[in-house]
């Protein structure tokens, strides 16, 4: 048996480091194994590991493409109503998220939704009652999307959130959409490569968040996580 | 044959690779904290003065219409109920050596203008003798089955409380407005009490008062 082995290593020299600086090895290791009775020159199949490498590097790389939100902040929001006003009229957090979009060589789509653990459902944390409904429905949490070209979700509105199997777009579609850019006379719903780094007015959202529960459910703390994903337009 | 195979391997392994959707999530943490709220508020004047000065009004009595009026806001189900806080009324001053000065809390008569639409015992919906406390049954604030409810009942099967709302949008259910009357008669025995005055069987003349409680409570 004859064993060929290649390994890329790499690796930034400790000496060059300063005490406690972060580093990090990148090892990529492939074994392939020859029995002795084959006639196969050996060469040939290196030079089919140089077409598997690439292949392997195109997976870390994703050909130059890139969708990120950039900044990200992970916000704690906290909704407390202790008067009947309060319940009644609801509570808006201002710009209780900033999206920042980074879209290198694709198109792209984003949408929101909510991750509870019974779809549709706030996840109860505590009770403070025996009566009244529970656990109230995601619907009562809804957002308002600020977008300097605008997106189909935009203006004074708010829309109610939905369970995120069952998302709604900010941008696009769940389809394949036509390419919007954002120098395009009207760029509402831009959604090309670009960034919020030179083209906020397109690719830097303001989430603004509403919830008005009424007074029918029942007392009690409840969370729910907000999912906003971008990804690319197929 | 190997060779192709390995070639067409590698092949598939670049072109599913490189066609990985690509994507980004953020994440939004949302705490909803639904606090409970039960709001008794009165909204008139806490002091009802009754002053007989004439025949007629012994004869006739006072009647106060509408003299209290309350909104409840509530995000949980509740009751509300009345009591004296005492069994008598507190003599302040005495105008007369002669008469009862221990007047029962039932010679005031009360009554909701919004019906309790509960099927308690005893209610408001029509002018009768408040309950003193002992008669009320109220203990530590609270009710039996003895107490007079505005709104409510003891229990808390469907039918026996009032549901969450507000006043200002829900005035049929979520306010009361409450009268009052007192008739001495001539003597000041207040027939209309459902507690009769010990002997010599009628009011010594004098200054007295009542503290009526209204009491807002989470049914449970």
């Amino acid at each position: 048996m004859k064993t060929y082995s290649q390994q890329a290593n790499n690796t930034i020299k400790k000496g060059n480091l300063k005490k406690d600086s972060p580093f990090c090895i990148f090892s990529l290791q492939l074994n392939v194994t020859i029995p002795d009775s084959s006639t196969v020159n050996s060469k040939r199949y290196i030079s089919l590991l140089a077409l598997l490498l690439p292949a392997l590097f195109s997976f870390q790389t994703g050909k130059g493409q890139s969708l990120t939100f950039d900044s990200k902040s992970s916000p704690d929001i906290d909704f407390t109503f202790n008067t009947i006003e309060k319940y009644v009229n609801g509570i808006i957090i201002p710009q209780a998220l900033e999206l920042n979009v980074n879209a290198i060589g694709s198109d792209w789509d984003i949408y929101i939704g909510a991750t509870t653990t019974a779809a549709g459902s706030f996840n109860v944390i505590n009770t403070y009652s025996t009566t009244g409904l529970t656990p109230p429905p995601v619907s009562i949490l809804q957002a308002r999307i600020y977008n300097g070209s605008n997106t189909p979700q935009s203006g004074s509105g708010f829309f109610p959130l939905t369970d995120v199997a069952t998302p709604t777009y900010i941008i696009g579609t769940n389809g394949n959409d036509a390419t919007v850019n954002c120098a395009d006379p009207d760029p509402t719903g831009t959604n090309s490569p670009g960034t919020y780094v030179t083209d906020p007015e397109c690719y830097k959202f303001k989430i603004d968040l509403k919830l008005v529960p009424g007074l029918n459910y029942r007392p009690g703390l409840y969370t729910l996580r907000v999912d906003f994903i971008i990804r690319e337009d197929l | 044959m190997r060779k192709k195979l390995l070639a067409i391997v590698a092949l598939v392994a670049f072109a599913t690779q490189s066609k990985a959707q690509l994507s980004d999530e953020e994440y939004a943490y949302v705490t909803m904290d639904l606090q409970g709220i039960l709001n008794l508020t009165m909204t008139t004047d806490p002091t009802v003065n009754f002053v007989f000065k004439t025949i007629p009004e012994y004869q006739n009595g006072i009647i106060k219409f509408n003299a209290t009026k309350l909104d409840v806001d509530a995000t949980v189900a509740w009751d509300l109920f009345a009591y004296a806080s005492t069994d008598n009324w507190v003599q302040v001053d005495a105008y007369s050596t002669t008469g009862q000065a221990t007047l029962p809390a039932e010679i005031l008569e009360m009554q909701s203008i919004q019906p309790n639409t509960s099927v308690a015992t005893n209610t408001f919906n029509s002018l009768i003798s408040l309950k003193g406390l002992t008669n009320s049954g109220v203990v530590g604030g609270v009710p039996v089955v003895a107490t007079q409810f505005l709104a409510g009942m003891v229990g808390t099967a469907a039918g026996e409380s009032y549901a969450p709302g507000a006043a200002a949008a829900n005035p049929s259910t979520n306010q009361f407005r409450v009268h009052y009357r007192l008739t001495p008669g001539i003597p000041a025995s207040f027939p209309n009490s459902t507690v009769a005055l010990a002997a010599p069987g009628f009011a010594q003349s004098g200054y007295y008062y009542l503290e009526v409680v209204y009491a807002l409570v989470e049914d449970l």
